[in-house]
């Protein structure tokens, strides 16, 4: 009971911290040189949809090597890898969509287009960890 | 080992591998930042470290 209790407390942590995507990092730092001639409104949600937009892309390369290290150690069959990866290329497609819409000027709607996209990268991610326990 | 306590442990851990493989694209994003990179540079660097490792994943399902 005891164990049950630990290995329960460690888990609800580590999945904390996977589940909230990865760190907040300062916009400041990687904030967008198109950004910096807006005005202050626009410049927060320029600077935001960035983030969120780098944010999406670190996930899905960790998504995708995640999948090549269960697959190749066979902890997954080629069919379970491929389900992954489907979901994983559509994500990237969309966040590449919402990249343009950014690249247009339009950061509102790249900000939303890429918030449903990482919300969707959140949510593969958790599958993932759920895989984890069937396979188990 | 209690069996639920594995695969409470092996679910936390499978998530902490996706965080433990975003390591080294972030290790990438701090180089490129500290050579001074502009966003756009890093976000290309980033995305092409997303399709490589789509080519990688790819291939192993083939």
């Amino acid at each position: 009971m005891r164990i049950s209790y630990v290995a329960a407390v460690l888990m609800a942590g580590v999945f904390g911290i996977a589940c909230g995507l990865l760190p907040t990092r300062d916009p400041a730092i990687i904030e967008p040189a198109v950004c910096t001639t807006l005005p202050t409104v626009t410049r927060l949600s320029c600077a935001k949809a960035g983030e969120a937009l780098q944010k999406g892309y670190i996930l899905l390369a960790a998504i995708n090597t995640t999948i090549l290290d269960n697959v190749k150690s066979e902890v997954w069959t080629r069919e379970q890898g491929r389900e992954y990866l489907v979901k994983s290329l559509d994500a990237r497609e969309k966040l590449d969509r919402a990249y343009v819409v950014f690249q247009k000027g339009d950061y509102s709607k790249a900000m939303e287009q890429t918030n449903i996209v990482n919300f969707v990268i959140a949510a593969l991610q958790k599958e993932i960890a759920a895989q984890a326990r069937k396979t188990s | 080992m209690n069996p639920q306590v594995f695969m409470l442990l092996n679910a936390a851990l499978t998530a902490a591998q996706v965080v433990g493989n975003a390591q080294p694209v972030l290790a990438k994003i701090a180089e490129l930042e500290a050579k001074g990179a502009t966003f756009e540079q890093v976000l290309e660097a980033v995305r092409g470290m997303v399709l490589a490792s789509e080519d990688a994943a790819k291939k192993a399902t083939e």
